[in-house]
């Protein structure tokens, strides 16, 4: 089994210690840091998948959540030192009367492994705090996360307060979250929804690096 | 999500379950299609389709002869596959039974793109089953606009008890994984967002004092302040009695549950 695979197996089995292990012997050998990041991002998507098979928990998901910021804590400056610049800017949060951030946060370390710039409102984040936001950074995409089916009725607010304040035609809207789905994503007006973190980044890449390997 | 759809049925002229009185018989024209001579039964078949936490809620008003399907609390946390699993449970009952009563509110948006095709679907018109016991758009919109709760009824707390799924389950079997040091943060990021936690009592059992106990255990340990509000199956009742006012989101056959039913 190859070193990549080692470390995806690893972050799959939550095993942090043997993960960090295999992430510093990697950098060690030279190994490209966007080839170990893609690595994790599969045991991400593991994770994942056993999530959804119910042979994981959501603690299992936050353990996952917690390995992947350390080795992209690890990662960072070698993707720095690659010199790409960022890839973009993304505000995001979770809309009001939504308190929830697991999901979110997971998001926000998975595009910010990927090299954009994320501004991060936190949790029930009313309409105008995501407007001053996107004004005051020229942020170009939105991402509106929701654990609730309360949130619903927000994000669809903070659509409608965006075209009321002339950003609608300028930011592309993505919306995420653990009841979120493309009836969801039509009834709020957003543009696109995330099944799940690497999603999202696609998403991101797609609206804002349109040409990207 | 499974496509079922199939040949739209509407009956006309026919009472809420599809029934018409002549010469003094009620008939069921689908049926009458099928079996032109026989004289149907007066009452509607009915299949109940819900989650352990709201039947649990029914038990002592189950409509006589109602075949009843329970998934279990846990499902909600994958609600696009609790969708696949409501729509197969919704398709095999489908025009086997005249009424199908799902035991959910809007919940996850599991019940969204469900459809019968031959059977009649009801469906409290509610965010979820905390929404159902508190009775009133009113009183659950002032719990949720307030404090951040973390609300248990003695069906979730059932539900941990079996699935072993609640907070501190989740604890033990991180710290038995990672360390108690990883299992207080991980656990104690999920339970940072509330304030209080709120025992929604609804009514007495046996068990009602042990249910107790867990709840204000479970504040106790996860550092919540205590809080009990009395609850109230009455809609539920009003379902299983076929009162399916404008608290109730009813799906004739060959239509689809839509997001806007419940929040339009």
């Amino acid at each position: 089994m190859s070193t990549l695979d080692e470390i995806k197996n690893a972050l799959a089995e939550l095993n942090e210690d043997e993960a960090l292990k295999l992430v510093s012997s990697a950098l060690a050998a030279k190994l490209a840091a966007f080839e170990i990041l893609k690595a994790c991002q599969e045991g991400m998507a593991e994770v994942g998948r056993r999530f959804e098979c119910q042979d994981y928990f959501v603690s299992d998901l936050m353990m996952s959540g917690e390995i992947f910021k350390q080795i992209s804590a690890v990662l960072e400056p070698e993707l720095k030192a690659g010199g790409t610049q960022s890839a973009g800017k993304i505000v995001l949060g979770t809309v009001k009367g939504d308190i929830h951030d697991i999901g979110k946060d997971i998001v926000v370390n998975m595009l910010k492994s990927a090299n954009f710039e994320v501004i991060d409102l936190g949790v029930d984040v009313p309409p105008e705090k995501f407007i001053v936001a996107l004004r005051e950074t020229g942020a170009t995409v939105l991402g509106m996360s929701g654990l609730l089916t309360l949130a619903f009725d927000s994000m669809k607010t903070t659509v409608q307060a965006l075209q009321t304040a002339g950003l609608r035609e300028k930011v592309k809207i993505m919306v995420g979250g653990g009841p979120v789905d493309g009836n969801v994503c039509r009834f709020v007006g957003a543009d696109d929804w995330g099944a799940d973190a690497q999603h999202a980044v696609r998403l991101a890449k797609g609206w804002l690096q349109p040409i990207h390997p | 999500m499974t496509d079922g759809t199939r040949e739209r049925f509407v009956p006309c002229g026919n009472d809420r379950f599809g029934f018409q009185e002549r010469g003094g018989v009620k008939r069921h024209s689908l049926l009458q299609a099928i079996v032109p001579r026989v004289k149907v039964r007066m009452s509607p078949s009915i299949k109940i389709i819900g989650c352990a936490v709201m039947l649990d809620e029914m038990r002592s008003f189950l409509p006589p002869g109602a075949d009843v399907q329970v998934f279990g609390m846990s499902r909600h946390a994958r609600p696009k596959q609790l969708k696949l699993d409501l729509q197969e449970a919704v398709s095999d009952a489908d025009g086997t039974y005249d009424v199908i009563l799902l035991g959910y509110g809007l919940c996850s948006n599991a019940v969204v793109g469900l459809r019968a095709c031959h059977s009649r679907l009801v469906i409290p018109k509610r965010h979820d089953c905390i929404g159902v016991l508190l009775s009133s758009h009113e009183a659950y919109a002032a719990e949720m606009h307030t404090e951040p709760a973390f609300f248990l009824t003695r069906g979730y707390i059932r539900g941990y008890r079996e699935d072993l799924s609640g907070p501190a389950d989740e604890f033990d079997r991180v710290a038995a994984h990672h360390g108690t040091e990883r299992a207080e943060a991980i656990v104690g990021k999920m339970m940072r967002p509330y304030t209080r936690l709120v025992y929604l009592q609804t009514s007495e059992s046996n068990d009602a004092e042990a249910d107790r106990q867990y709840a204000f255990e479970m504040a106790a340990r996860f550092q919540l302040r205590y809080e009990e509000r009395p609850g109230s199956p009455e809609l539920l009742r009003q379902m299983a009695n076929g009162q399916w006012g404008r608290e109730f989101v009813v799906v004739e056959p060959g239509d689809e549950v839509t997001l806007e039913r419940f929040l339009n």
